[in-house]
Formats: structure tokens, C-alpha cells, sequence
């Protein structure tokens, strides 16, 4: 219906916003490479049962290819979606994380409050070159993370964010 | 703030400046590990208990008697080693409030035989000092000091356990440390000296919260009369079905019931004081609890209406404190009440009127997403704080100070993509019930984030007491 406000909420044209690097779609589509695996394995298990005259193989294949499509799903669709759907903008005051396809999000953290910034990288993201900032606040709930930012650029947003959090110190 | 001992190796207390914890201490300490002992014994002669099922005739041979006599010496031994050894930690336990003139006073802790630890905090970042009593503190006449720190520090200090008498004395000795001082110092003397705001009898707690878990006790109630009568009436066989399913269902209103007795217990005898810098509240029956709520922490209120309270006008007020020792348990400021003083409590408070007008209610679209509460969603920006409204059985309203708000967030599930509605909400620190503005029309929404975010970002906390 209003799409368009919605778009504006989200993704406000106005501002600048940043999306992650495209080699976070290379490190989220590991796993789905490991579920793409096993679906292989499940066909070429079902087909070698069938042809050892074992019988039931059938069943093995086609839940085999179910897998196989679930994951060339989340390889081509969700996860480039997902990985485009995911930006942040500095402003003024405060910083913007608006994630998510199916069920957007966006979170607005006043730098003042912002207590903790990690930057964490696990080794398949160092070999890609990339890392995951982390504000963290004095809430649980504030749900400001934003993986996928190439090294260089996560150090620059970190200390740029500290230096912003330093001159807003806002206590708790 | 805790700090390690190194630097303070030298100014080792001595044992006269040092304040012991009450001599029963060792005792209550370790009635558990007596209680366990006595288990373990038990269970490791049971076989010859066995044989003196008939005690005349353990009289007749030596031999079991003997039996009976070792049992007896092993506990003995096992709980004079535990006592003297409680004993010995206890003498090592010691604590003294410090004030040298040079920076704040301080609480210096001691304990640790073995290892020791020697703590000590700076009694400026205290937030809160409260006396409580369990219940087997209480049947001897002891309580615990609870020490609460400011948020950052270890959480928090417990001085286990003092005479109620000597816990107050400190108590007040300590609130003279604090930086509010001053103002305090008139009215530390003496803690009854505060004065007395509010009262729940007995009576009505009780009448209260069997209203409010009447649905559980109809459940009871029905459950007793399913099974008496297939009891009488039904053969051996749906006798035994019905009891295949008794066990469950009996211990899980076994459970109800021991938590709604449980809340009659902890809020028995409610008494709420007004101090200088807030308010303490005293509660109940088997333990009891004395908690002061500094106002200035306050980082979120609820006002509660369960349904069948709402006939008779009452309402729960529940407060969220930072830095609180027991986060698991919202502190109740006032268990039940009549609807104008809940009010009036949190107005006093908060300074803000729960039932303020100018309440910002979510659109009709919002109806296929809540067809049942859908009308009462809503809520109210005022100048220091937020409210929101939800609840069409129980109604709550929930507060929150834009001070303490961590973050904005709004999100949009795929429904109300189509009907064009979003969800904001305030990220707090913890909490009873999240502040949410849910399903409002998305360019409302939008204001409403921008409105948020720009009002949590100009509301600063007042600075932790003493961080400065």
C-alpha cells in the first residue's frame, strides 16, 4: 500500500547511507555451501542405493533435491538480499542501522549513549578482509551490529564513532 | 568499586577498629552443609539403621548399639569440623567504615582464611544500602546488609549477617558517606524517622491476588472435583486414567499456587516510607525486605490493572532501578492500591500523570494485526518521558524517562508491510515490559522515531551519584 512511506522510514533518501561490502555474501553463503553439500550427498546416496538394487532410494533423492533447492534459494535470493538490505548512516547525533528484507529494522543509537564499539572478525571474515562493528548501549535490546564493513573502513567507523561517543558523553 | 589489596597491605585492620559480623554467623552459614551432613550420614548408615528398626532390641546386643554410637561421632566430628572451620572464617571476616579525611570514606572488607581478600569501596558510589532479613536471619534476630554499587561497579556488597540493630546503625553510618549527605543528615539518626507514605492490610493483598489468579484456583478447584468424582463413580480403570494425568496437571497448579503464596509472603506487611532522596519500601512476612528507590534511578514504572481489579478501581505499580542487586524481580512500589493513589504515587515519582489525556492511539489498521487489544494500543510522548498504553483484559501502562532510553528501533514484519503499519520502541536497560508503539501507520511512525530519538538524545541521566 504506502510502500513508499515505508522506504522512506527505512531507507531515508535523504541520507547517506552506506551498504556492507559484497564479501559478506561470500562468508554468509558458506553455510548454505555446507547445506548445498549435503543435499549432493543425499542424491548421490539415493542414487547409488537405487542402483544397488537396495530399493528404497527414492525418498533419499527427492528430499536430497529439496535441500539442494531450499539452498540454491538462499544462495541466489536471501542472502545477496539480505546483505544488500543491510546499511547504516552516520548523522549529526546519532547512527542509523536499518537491516532486514522480510522484517525491516532500524535502529537509531544517539552517540552518547553509546557505551562499548567492537570491531570482531571470526577467520573466515579476516580471509575476506572484512569485519563486524558492534555498539553495544547499557540496553540489551539496542540491536545495532553491522557485519560485513572492509577492515580498514570498520577501524576509520570505529574511531569516528568513539570520537563522536566521547563528545556526547551522555552517561547512562 | 572494589579495589584490589596491594596498596593498602600496609593499613592491614587491626582487631580493635575491626567490626566483627554477629558470632551466630558461622552457624547460619553453615546450617546447609550441617543439613547435608546429616544426609550423607543418614544415607551411609541406613542399612544399620535398619536393624534398629525396633529399639529394644538394639538395647539387647552391643554390637548395633555400637553402630549407633559411631553414626553419632562421625556427625559430631563432621560438624565440629564445619562449625570450627566456619568459626575460624568468621574470626577472619571483618569490616570498618574508614574516614581519614583525605577523599570519601570507605568500607574496608576483610575475609578469606586461606585466601584472603581484602576489598574496599568507596562509600560515594553507593547507590543504595538495604537491611534484609531471611527467614531463618529472622527467627535469630539477624539481617543482611545489602550494599548496592553504582552501575559499572561490581554489582554489589552483602555484609552477612549483623543484628538488626547494629545493620541499621551502619546502615545510616554509611548513607552519612554518601554525597547527598547533607540533606540526609538530619534524618539519618534514626531510620523510623521516615515518614510513613502508604500501607497494604493484609486482608486485601490476600483478597488481591486471589483475584488476580482466580482463573488458576477455578482450575484448582474444578480439577479436585474431576478427580474426586471419577474417584467415586468412574471403575478401577478410568480411575487409573485419570490418574495418569493427575500427576502433571497437579504439580503444575502445585506450582501456581506456591507462586501466588509466594507473592502474598514477599508482599505481606507492605510498607512504603518517604526518605530524603526517594523512597523505602518494607515487605514481608517470612523474609522481609527494606529497599530504598532512589527516584533519581527510576528507568521505568507500570502501572498494572488485571481484570477483575479493574471492577473494584485497583492497580500494581512496579518500578525498574538501575544498578538494582535483584534484577530478576521488578521492586514492587505498591502491590495493590486504589486506582487515584497508584496515581497519585506515580506522579509522585515520576512527576508525570499516567492518565494524561492526549493519548496517540494506533489506527484501525491496526485491527487485523490485534483484533482483540487493537483499541487500547496507544501512547503518550510527554516532556521527560514516554508512555504507553496496551491490554484490553489487563491494562498496563508503561513509563519510561527519555534519559534513561539506549536506543530507537522500529521494525516491520511482512503483515503490516501490506497494511502499512510499523512498530517503534525504546531500547531500555533491562526492564519491566518494553516501551512499544505498535502497529502505527508508517509515515507515523517515522515521526514518531524521529520524535524519539531527537528527545532521547537532549535527556541526559542525571550523572551516576559520585562518578564525577
Amino acid at each position: 500500500m504506502s510502500d513508499a512511506a515505508g522506504d522512506r522510514l527505512f531507507a531515508d533518501p535523504e541520507l547517506d547511507w552506506q551498504s556492507v561490502s559484497p564479501a559478506l555474501v561470500t562468508e554468509r553463503r558458506l553455510p548454505v555451501a555446507v547445506l548445498a553439500l549435503l543435499g549432493l550427498g543425499l542424491v548421490v546416496g539415493g542414487v547409488v542405493a537405487r542402483l544397488s538394487g537396495n530399493g528404497a532410494g527414492w525418498p533419499l533423492v527427492v528430499l536430497g533435491l529439496v535441500v539442494l533447492a531450499v539452498a540454491a534459494l538462499l544462495w541466489w535470493v536471501v542472502v545477496p538480499r539480505v546483505v544488500a538490505a543491510w546499511r547504516y548512516a552516520e548523522r549529526e547525533q546519532d547512527l542509523l542501522v536499518s537491516r532486514g528484507r522480510l522484517q525491516r529494522r532500524l535502529s537509531v543509537v544517539p552517540y552518547g549513549r553509546m557505551q562499548v564499539i567492537e570491531v570482531s572478525a571470526n577467520p573466515v571474515s579476516r580471509r575476506l578482509g572484512i569485519a563486524t562493528v558492534m555498539l553495544v548501549t547499557a540496553s540489551a535490546a539496542t540491536d545495532a551490529r553491522i557485519p560485513g564493513l572492509p577492515t580498514d573502513v570498520a577501524q576509520r567507523l570505529r574511531d569516528r564513532l568513539a570520537a563522536k561517543g566521547e563528545a556526547a558523553a551522555a552517561g547512562l | 568499586m572494589t579495589e584490589s589489596a596491594p596498596a593498602y597491605a600496609e593499613t592491614e585492620l587491626s582487631p580493635s577498629e575491626m567490626h566483627r559480623l554477629h558470632p551466630l554467623t558461622p552457624f547460619l552459614r553453615s546450617w546447609r552443609m550441617l543439613g547435608a551432613a546429616t544426609a550423607i550420614g543418614f544415607g551411609f548408615f541406613r542399612d544399620d539403621l535398619e536393624r534398629l528398626k525396633f529399639f529394644w532390641d538394639a538395647l539387647r546386643g552391643d554390637a548395633e548399639l555400637s553402630v549407633l554410637f559411631k553414626a553419632a561421632v562421625v556427625l559430631f566430628v563432621i560438624a565440629a569440623v564445619l562449625v570450627t572451620g566456619a568459626w575460624l572464617s568468621w574470626r577472619a571476616t571483618g569490616f570498618a567504615i574508614v574516614d581519614d579525611g583525605q577523599g570519601p570514606g570507605r568500607l574496608r572488607f576483610h575475609r578469606g582464611l586461606f585466601v584472603r581478600q581484602r576489598s574496599q569501596i568507596r562509600l560515594n558510589r553507593v547507590q543504595s544500602v538495604d537491611v534484609n532479613q531471611p527467614l531463618f536471619a529472622r527467627v535469630l534476630g539477624l539481617a543482611v546488609l545489602q550494599l548496592d554499587m553504582a552501575a559499572g561497579d561490581d554489582a554489589s556488597v552483602s555484609l552477612a549477617y549483623l543484628s538488626v540493630k547494629d545493620a541499621w546503625s551502619v546502615r545510616e553510618e554509611i548513607i552519612r558517606h554518601t554525597p547527598n549527605a547533607p540533606e540526609v543528615g538530619a534524618l539519618v539518626g534514626e531510620h523510623r524517622e521516615d515518614e510513613l507514605v502508604a500501607q497494604v492490610s493484609t486482608t486485601r493483598l490476600v483478597q488481591a491476588t486471589l483475584l488476580e489468579s482466580v482463573s488458576v484456583l477455578a482450575f484448582f478447584v474444578v480439577w479436585i472435583v474431576a478427580v474426586v468424582v471419577i474417584g467415586i463413580v468412574g471403575s478401577g480403570q478410568a480411575l487409573l486414567a485419570g490418574l495418569s494425568g493427575i500427576v502433571p496437571v497437579t504439580i503444575a497448579i502445585l506450582v501456581q499456587l506456591r507462586k501466588v503464596l509466594a507473592s502474598i509472603l514477599r508482599d505481606a506487611d507492605f510498607r512504603l516510607y518517604r526518605t530524603p532522596t526517594g523512597i523505602r519500601v518494607s515487605a514481608g512476612l517470612t523474609s522481609t525486605v527494606n529497599r530504598t528507590i532512589d527516584t533519581d534511578r527510576i528507568q521505568g514504572v507500570r502501572l498494572e490493572e488485571p481484570f477483575l481489579w479493574r471492577r473494584l478501581g485497583w492497580a500494581r505499580v512496579e518500578v525498574d532501578v538501575a544498578g538494582a542487586a535483584d534484577s530478576t524481580q521488578a521492586a514492587r512500589l505498591m502491590p495493590v492500591a486504589d486506582r487515584p493513589a497508584a496515581l497519585a504515587l506515580v506522579r509522585s515519582v515520576t512527576g508525570v500523570d499516567l492518565d494524561a489525556g492526549g493519548v496517540r492511539r494506533a489506527g484501525r489498521r491496526a485491527r487485523s494485526l490485534d483484533p482483540v487489544g487493537w483499541r487500547y494500543l496507544g501512547v503518550v510522548l510527554h516532556e521527560h518521558g514516554a508512555v504507553s498504553l496496551r491490554g484490553r483484559w489487563r491494562r498496563s501502562r508503561v513509563y519510561v524517562p527519555y534519559a534513561r532510553a539506549q536506543s530507537v528501533s522500529v521494525r516491520q514484519g511482512l503483515v503490516q508491510r501490506r497494511l502499512g503499519l510499523a512498530s517503534a520502541s525504546l531500547d531500555m536497560p533491562k526492564g519491566i515490559g518494553s516501551w512499544q508503539a505498535r502497529h502505527r501507520d508508517v509515515a507515523e511512525a517515522a515521526d514518531l522515531v524521529a520524535e524519539l530519538a531527537g528527545r532521547a538524545r537532549a535527556h541526559r541521566a542525571p550523572p551516576a551519584r559520585g562518578s564525577g
